[in-house]
């Protein structure tokens, strides 16, 4: 298709598309397609060899068959014309018969007549199925009654009965020609037509007229001249069939020879019989009988002649059929065996090709990445094995080059490491210095935060005190003091810095100065801390606090007035082993709000009773398992503790907790100072805050009782939840269901719990948090005989709700009440005991609720 | 339980009821319940907490605002039906002494009478 008129018509496509016709030839071939697909080399091959063959059988079957059929139709021409030749003897012989008893020779030629009665009786028995054949039976009926013939008969009727005999024989001869289908043979018909038909009849009438002119009777010549003509007539008909015979066959000399003769004596004859008509001449008659005689003996040559030329061509023609025979079977064989031997060769190339492919790729991806693939053949699998050494030559290449780039990169690395290692270690050189430096200074530091405590306590007769802080880290937050004041009074003071570290010993010793100073002017302990409040607030740059507990102790009669700035209460121990926690109003740190007051209250001591001041370091101090010392433990160990100096017993609380703690890291200072009366002096017998200073001020006392610690014994303690949920406030809701679901017979304290841990826990995430959601909050309730304890822990930073919510002002007007700033009220008032510790990965909220019921509950009761 | 709010009229006084839990989760749902109330100058309003199963801060804060709205707009808020904790709750704020309270809601219509 020219590509001109594809440019010029673009509407409309010259060519039809490649796509088109693949498809067409692909949807033609799908079958074969399908059956290839599913098949091996070895199978494919294989069944392209067996098509191959079944066509290859398919054609030459038939052929052999004719070959075959071409065979047999020969062999059964020449069992016939074997026949034939028996029954042209026979009827040589038959004719001689017939002749010799026409002539009455008396001599009959017994052994002719004998072989013609053999000759007739395997004619009949010639017969191979048996059947009887009416033919050859009437041949012998009618040779039976010609032998039953009397010799004296009438010569016609000898004569006629020898005609009936001859002419059976020639109608035997005939239909054995039509049996033997001599009759249908394509080359040779004419031939057969002559020797079974035509001369039979020629020798048998050249008999008749031999006898007819014997007789010499004037009736039978027109029989004699009849005769002739039908003897002339064959002429024709003779050298028709002969060259038939010698037309395709190669025929002796004397076949053509036989014929002549046979044909010259026929002329002559014919001659003599014109003769005879024209001149009745008797020698004539004569001559004509003697050639007649001749004449029978040349045509019963002449049919042994023919015969053995058609014999010839027949036996010429079978091997013909058997060499052909020959041949198409080793053409066969030949071409399967090229077959065979060419499909093996290429199938062995094929495989061999595909063995090296498979052996190749095998190789490449067994990791040999220089495997490649050689072909020495010229068909496609060549291409196959170029692309993919083409491949794996650029693989190979991708690979060097990326190789290049990992060594580079790692050079570079390398050389990088060095750089900042040598680098590192110079920074770790100016760090370790610089480290040794802080840790002399830090050194320096601590021996003199150290000795601003004193060393040396006062140790009276009647009365001792002793103490000691032991910092987490070398620089503590925590310190004591025990100084005279006028009257012979004494101040004892524990304090506790927040933080850590530098600042927190600066501010130490600031606080340690500006409440020494105050002390010695003669002031209350309440007033003491609400001066050094306004000191410290002043000049708070880091905005730090210190939460103090400071006492005056009374020698001569036991008083102790003290006060508290957001420290642990004092303990007190009885003579008779009672442990006490001081009412303590529990007010603000120092340094945290500004005018904040603080009020005094007054104990006594009694002789061998004792004082504890401490550091929430003693309470809060952390064994391996997370579990707190705890107020409980401490009360109980003060409890116990055997009467003795103060000395003693503050190396005794400092193994007990040393002891409690095993071998974790201190987490904050611990501080203790214990005051102790001895035995040996009377103490007045007022006890604790019945010894109230101004009975009258109610307002004073009560305040005393609602905020000093309950006695906290939690016996048979169960823990009834353990809930963590994320710092949310959709968490919120399922906290409560949970406390509820523990709480099924006190749903009042359900309420409070929920009520108390929803403010915190939205405090935390507002305050500590600041919105933060990542943080987990772990929520711990638990039951024992008269209290609920609830443990709420988080993970933000230090943030002590109790300390730094201010409180509400509850009598203000409706308009005036500010919004909001309930939560830490409520909690402190629903609980009975609430306070808040920090442990370096959180906050840790303890309450604390009586179980007693809500109807006995102050709260309640309005 | 979560909130749930529904309103009545009691001799044409509209009576709010309040009914499951109010916490920080949950009172920005009570606010918005009560958001309509007192936009007018006079209105009067019961609000009944029987079925108030909790509140805590987060809820006594909206209360506070609806009151203080009652009273810049001269209207008159009545809450009614306290149970024993949520009168606890309110008692300990100091709500009892600037918000006016009745055991019942025939109380609360009587006292705005």
């Amino acid at each position: 298709m020219p590509d001109g008129r594809a440019v010029d018509d673009t509407s409309v496509p010259a060519v039809p598309p490649v796509d088109d016709r693949r498809h067409w030839l692909e949807t033609l071939l799908a079958p074969s397609i399908w059956l290839s697909h599913r098949l091996s080399f070895t199978r494919k091959y294989l069944l392209i060899g067996i098509v191959m063959l079944l066509a290859l059988s398919a054609l030459t079957v038939p052929l052999w068959q004719h070959v075959q059929r071409a065979q047999t139709l020969a062999e059964l021409e020449r069992s016939g014309l074997r026949g034939f030749r028996e029954s042209a003897l026979l009827l040589s012989t038959l004719v001689g018969l017939r002749d010799r008893t026409i002539r009455d020779d008396p001599v009959l030629d017994e052994t002719a007549r004998k072989a013609a009665n053999d000759a007739i009786d395997r004619l009949r028995a010639r017969r191979p199925d048996g059947v009887a054949d009416d033919v050859a039976e009437a041949l012998a009926t009618r040779w039976q009654q010609l032998q039953g013939l009397p010799a004296e008969s009438a010569a016609p009727l000898r004569f006629g009965a020898w005609n009936s005999v001859i002419q059976t024989l020639l109608t035997l001869i005939q239909r054995d020609a039509q049996t033997f289908r001599l009759n249908v043979d394509p080359d040779l018909d004419a031939v057969f037509a002559m020797l079974t038909s035509r001369l039979p009849q020629l020798l048998d009438t050249l008999g008749k007229q031999q006898i007819a002119v014997r007789l010499d009777v004037e009736d039978l010549t027109p029989y004699v001249i009849g005769a002739q003509v039908f003897l002339t007539e064959s002429v024709p008909a003779l050298r028709h069939a002969l060259s038939q015979l010698t037309a395709n066959h190669p025929a002796p000399g004397s076949l053509q020879t036989g014929l002549n003769e046979l044909l010259t004596g026929i002329e002559r004859q014919q001659d003599a019989v014109d003769r005879t008509v024209d001149a009745a001449a008797r020698e004539t008659w004569n001559e004509l009988q003697t050639l007649a005689g001749d004449n029978q003996v040349l045509a019963t040559i002449f049919i042994n002649k023919v015969a053995d030329g058609a014999d010839a061509v027949l036996a010429t023609r079978i091997a013909t059929a058997q060499r052909t025979q020959w041949i198409i079977g080793g053409l066969l064989i030949g071409a399967v065996a090229a077959i065979i031997y060419l499909f093996a060769g290429i199938y062995a190339s094929t495989r061999q090709s595909l063995h090296r492919l498979a052996q190749g790729t095998a190789d490449f991806c067994a990791g040999r990445l220089d495997a490649r693939i050689r072909l020495d053949t010229h068909d496609e699998l060549v291409l196959v094995a170029r692309n993919f050494n083409t491949v794996a030559e650029e693989f190979g290449r991708l690979l060097d080059v990326i190789r290049e780039q990992n060594e580079s990169r790692e050079r570079e690395l390398a050389r990088q490491v060095q750089a900042r290692t040598a680098e590192l270690a110079e920074k770790n050189e100016a760090l370790s210095q610089a480290s040794r430096r802080v840790q002399e200074e830090l050194r320096l530091a601590r021996d003199m935060q150290l000795a601003l405590l004193p060393q040396d306590f006062p140790d009276d007769p009647a009365w001792a005190v002793h103490a000691t802080m032991l910092p987490a880290r070398e620089l503590g937050g925590d310190f004591y003091d025990v100084f005279p004041l006028a009257d012979d009074r004494w101040g004892v003071l524990v304090a506790d810095v927040s933080g850590k570290g530098a600042a927190a010993a600066f501010f130490m010793a600031q606080s340690r100065t500006v409440l020494l100073d105050l002390a010695t002017t003669g002031l209350t302990p309440g007033q003491v801390l609400a001066h050094a409040n306004d000191l410290l607030c002043q000049r708070n740059p880091l905005d730090l606090f210190v939460t103090v507990c400071y006492a005056v102790y009374d020698p001569r009669d036991g008083s102790v007035a003290y006060a508290s700035a957001g420290h642990p209460a004092p303990l007190l121990r009885t003579a008779a082993g009672q442990v006490e926690t001081l009412a303590c109003p529990c007010d603000l740190a120092l340094a945290v709000l500004p005018e904040a007051s603080y009020r005094d209250c007054f104990a006594r001591l009694e002789p061998g009773a004792a004082l504890l001041l401490y550091t929430d370091g003693i309470t809060e101090a952390m064994a391996a398992d997370l579990t707190a010392y705890g107020d409980v433990r401490l009360q109980q160990w003060f409890a116990r503790v055997p009467p003795g100096h103060p000395g003693e017993q503050v190396a005794a609380l400092v193994d007990e907790v040393h002891a409690f703690v095993g071998g974790a890291e201190a987490s904050d200072d611990i501080t203790c100072l214990i005051l102790g009366c001895k035995e040996t002096v009377g103490c007045t017998e007022t006890v604790g805050r019945k010894a109230t200073p101004d009975p009258a001020d109610t307002t004073m006392r009560e305040e005393i009782a609602m905020s000093s610690n309950p006695p906290v014994e939690l016996r048979n303690k169960v823990l009834l939840l353990d809930h963590e949920m994320p710092a949310r406030l959709d968490a919120i809701a399922p906290l409560a269901e949970a406390v509820e679901s523990v709480l099924p017979d006190r749903l009042d304290l359900a309420f409070s719990a929920n009520l108390c841990l929803e403010e915190l826990i939205t405090n935390t995430i507002q305050h500590g948090l600041h919105g933060r959601e990542d943080g987990r909050i772990r929520v711990r309730i638990s039951i024992s005989d008269e209290w609920l304890e609830i443990v709420l822990k988080d993970d933000a930073p230090h943030y002590d709700p109790f300390v730094e919510a201010p409180a509400p002002d509850l009598d203000l007007g409706l308009e005036d009440r500010p919004v909001g700033g309930l939560g830490v009220h409520l909690v402190k008032q629903l609980m009975d005991d609430a306070r808040a510790y920090y442990d370096g990965s959180g906050n840790l909220i303890v309450l604390l609720k009586t179980l007693r019921p809500a109807a006995d509950a102050p709260a309640a009761d309005a | 339980m979560p909130l749930d709010h529904a309103t009545t009229l009691l001799q044409g006084v509209p009576v709010h009821v309040i009914r499951g839990r109010v916490d920080s989760a949950s009172a920005g749902d009570m606010e918005k319940a009560l958001q309509p109330l007192f936009a007018e100058t006079g209105e009067r309003a019961i609000v009944d907490l029987s079925a108030l199963d909790y509140i805590s801060s987060a809820g006594l804060r909206v209360v506070l605002l609806v009151a203080k709205r009652a009273k810049q707009t001269q209207g008159r808020l009545m809450l009614c039906s306290l149970s024993p904790q949520v009168r606890e709750v309110f008692e300990i704020s100091g709500f009892l002494k600037i918000l006016d309270v009745a055991p019942d809601p025939a109380a609360a219509l009587a006292a705005l009478e």
